[in-house]
């Protein structure tokens, strides 16, 4: 039975789907969003350091539900197993109301103007599907400016020279006082010649509209803000969407595929309500933000005579470029105590590394790392000292209190192999086929990544560390919260998926919005990318349905 | 999700037990405490794990509450675990058996850290260890241990907040809600396991929460 018809159906209420069910909806668009998660409360918020986004060691705390939604890993050695949400194969997100945005470290970067064509300054890669983005920073600008002030930002990117041009400063100070690993790596930073700055942050260091200003506690990065500090989709746009009363919100509904009409044009989606009922939601236009895994699903579930392997996947270029970010950096033992329990903990960054190192292609940005609690220090003991017994007791001891961190995303090189897909045999709970995972790491990346880690090392020598050590990139494919690219954008639609619009080459009224869509991911958090690429193709998808030409 | 049950209080109390008796096999006669091992399965896992986090001038694993840790979980979240969990202390007590005649925790410390050191490079005779290789057993063995030990209090492990107390990390200043047991007003070690204190909840025990230990 098919509910009542509406303007746009959204799949997805994260980075870009409570983006643009906001600018839908304040356009004066009818707009359901279908979020697969439920609505998370901040008084059930349990502070709970094994069980979260960050360290999900007894399970997730904000979805997805761990039985209903197995997966299928290949690994390097092609041994294929069932993986669940708590393990990093899984390359799980969060998967509720709000997606990502409610429990991330909500780090703010805007990307470097470079990191939209670095084809054209690299060249191409061996190995590597790099690729220009259709669009460039300076398209993206005035949506980033938007991102800032509309969901909130603090810090003070002013003397980062490596920045794109930018109209405005950013809407809120840095968080006071700074961390003490701030003043113990700034001084280290300027004698090496770099150009620290405060991190940007998706989290109030003063009242920013009627929400409150961070109260600094330990369990920031992972957790939910119980006091709205922490700026995410669930407290900023969706609001918004739903007080212009032609938004509804549907938690803990699972879409199953696209529905067309004869001629290929979408007509809505079919999905599982709370009940698990089968629904059928008619809709002019639907919009996936899925995230980069699920919304490359949800378009390969998605089959019609013209197109049998998936929406969008003529070309079989849906699910491929699977990239998120190779994290490496260094581990820094002190003589002194650099422990303050301010959160969020992450304070300092510099940008001097992301591009222009010769033999290197890109790079990425480095900052001390959030605050960390008791468990995940378990595993940074340097190299000879014993991973269990008396000594590492020992270590423990001293040296929980007197460490720090600084690590950052390398950019991830795209590949062909590097992907999701439908597995042939696995299905979730509700019988739909679900993601295989499959790739290796980019050579050159592990490359950059491990020149990233001694730069890393380098600052907190000249910081005063006693101890240090690196830790090198793993192999492998990488997702996790940064995953991108399955659903590449580009003018040509035999090697992308959307087009620059974010609308998908095949049919005049599916789009997809979120990171999906990245040809690249920068060397930086790519959420604040997700908001202001949501906010401009929004924008054009509210214009276009105002034009007429989106209409069946 | 909730684990403040009354098995589980149970249970808490008797890995204080196996700690006071200094790890010998002298757990009562009536029925088994333990949501899911058994008497002699928490026993040899008392041991194991006060060589994971062994006890000195602060509370070892099995002290802190380890057992109990590892026991709800199994009894919960990790039901599915439990056969792999069972298979490993049946591998740990064969391996020892093997070497040196006897169960692991009958046997001398400085063997049982041999016995330990061997399953953790996958040592072991494949006879000892069906259903849990002995690399991956210690694996889960030493991640469980540190969880128990350094993780979150309401799981039944680091009770009093031993390892926070230990590593230097302040009881919060600030907090949402309270979800736990305030600290103890007595030394921790002091606290015999039955005068635990009660699970407090309410205005009262929120303002005892706000007070910053040093």
């Amino acid at each position: 039975m098919a509910l009542s018809k509406v303007d746009v159906v959204v799949v997805g209420s994260g980075a870009g789907g409570g983006v643009t069910a906001c600018v839908l909806a304040e356009a004066g668009l009818s707009v359901v969003v279908l979020e697969k998660g439920r609505w998370h409360s901040p008084f059930e918020e349990r502070k709970d350091d094994l069980i979260n986004q960050r360290s999900s060691l007894l399970g997730v705390a904000y979805g997805p539900d761990e039985e209903r939604n197995p997966r299928v890993f290949v690994g390097l050695d092609g041994r294929e197993r069932i993986v669940y949400p708590r393990q990093g194969e899984y390359q799980p997100n969060a998967s509720c109301v709000g997606g990502g945005t409610v429990s991330y470290g909500g780090q703010a970067w805007r990307f470097m103007p470079q990191d939209f064509r670095m084809r054209s300054i690299y060249g191409a890669v061996p190995g590597s599907t790099l690729e220009d983005w259709p669009i460039g920073y300076a398209d993206l600008e005035p949506y980033y400016e938007r991102a800032e002030y509309e969901i909130g930002v603090s810090g003070d990117v002013a003397p980062d020279p490596f920045k794109g041009p930018r109209r405005k400063p950013l809407p809120m100070p840095p968080l006071q006082p700074r961390p003490r690993e701030y003043d113990i790596l700034g001084p280290a930073a300027l004698r090496l010649g770099l150009h620290p700055f405060d991190t940007p942050l998706l989290i109030n260091s003063v009242p920013y509209q009627g929400r409150s200003a961070c109260m600094r506690i330990r369990w920031c990065v992972g957790f939910a803000c119980e006091t709205g500090a922490k700026n995410g989709t669930h407290n900023t746009v969706i609001p918004r969407a739903l007080a212009t009363g032609h938004a509804e919100l549907r938690p803990s509904c699972t879409v199953k595929e696209i529905l067309f009409d004869d001629r290929a044009r979408a007509t809505g989606v079919a999905y599982l309500d709370e009940h698990n009922r089968l629904q059928e939601q008619p809709a002019g236009v639907v919009v996936v933000s899925a995230g980069a895994t699920e919304s490359a699903r949800l378009l390969l579930l998605s089959t019609h005579r013209l197109f049998r392997t998936g929406l969008g996947n003529r070309h079989d270029w849906v699910g491929r470029n699977l990239t998120g970010h190779t994290y490496t950096g260094a581990i820094g033992f002190f003589e002194q105590v650099t422990y303050d329990d301010v959160g969020p903990g992450v304070a300092i960054s510099v940008c001097d590394y992301n591009h222009g190192t010769p033999g290197i292609v890109g790079g990425g940005m480095l900052a001390n790392d959030f605050i960390r609690t008791p468990i995940q220090v378990t595993d940074l003991q340097p190299p000879g000292v014993p991973s269990w017994g008396k000594a590492h007791k020992d270590f423990m001891r001293r040296y929980f209190t007197r460490n720090i961190l600084v690590f950052g995303p390398t950019q991830d090189l795209p590949t062909w192999d590097g992907r999701v897909q439908l597995d042939p045999t696995v299905k979730d709970y509700w019988g739909i086929p679900v993601l295989r995972i499959s790739g290796d790491s980019h050579e050159q990346t592990i490359v950059t990544a491990n020149r990233q880690a001694e730069r890393a090392e380098a600052w907190l020598q000249e910081a005063g560390a006693a101890i240090t050590w690196q830790r090198k990139a793993g192999r492998g494919v990488s997702g996790h919260q940064h995953q991108s690219g399955t659903c590449r954008m580009g003018n040509d639609p035999k090697t992308s998926v959307v087009d620059a619009t974010c609308r998908v080459h095949d049919v005049p009224n599916v789009f997809v919005i979120d990171a999906s869509v990245h040809v690249t991911n920068g060397g930086f958090n790519p959420v604040l990318t997700i908001f202001a690429n949501a906010y401009r193709a929004a924008e054009l998808l509210a214009t276009a349905w105002k034009g007429g030409g989106l209409r069946g | 999700m909730d684990d403040s049950g009354a098995i589980g209080r149970r249970g808490f109390i008797k890995a204080g037990s196996v700690a006071a008796a200094g790890a010998a096999l002298s757990c009562g006669t009536s029925a088994a405490p333990w949501r899911a091992l058994t008497d002699q399965e928490a026993t040899t896992l008392a041991v194991a794990c006060d060589h994971i986090v062994p006890p000195d001038q602060d509370p070892g694993a099995s002290e802190a509450g380890v057992v109990t840790f590892v026991d709800r979980q199994l009894a919960t979240r990790q039901k599915k675990d439990l056969g792999f969990w069972r298979a490993g202390i049946a591998g740990l007590d064969a391996t020892a058996r093997r070497r040196h005649g006897a169960p692991f925790a009958r046997l001398p410390s400085a063997r049982q850290v041999e016995v330990l050191r061997a399953i953790e490079k996958g040592a072991g005779d494949a006879a000892d260890w069906r259903g849990a290789a002995p690399g991956a057993f210690f694996q889960r063995l030493r991640q469980y241990t540190m969880m128990g030990f350094y993780g979150d209090p309401r799981h039944g492990g680091n009770r009093h907040r031993v390892a926070w107390a230990m590593v230097g990390l302040p009881d919060p200043p600030i907090r949402g809600r309270l979800h736990e047991t305030p600290p103890p007003a007595v030394a921790p070690r002091a606290l015999a396991p039955a005068e635990a204190p009660p699970k407090a909840r309410g205005a009262a025990s929120r303002r005892s929460a706000l007070v910053h230990r040093p």
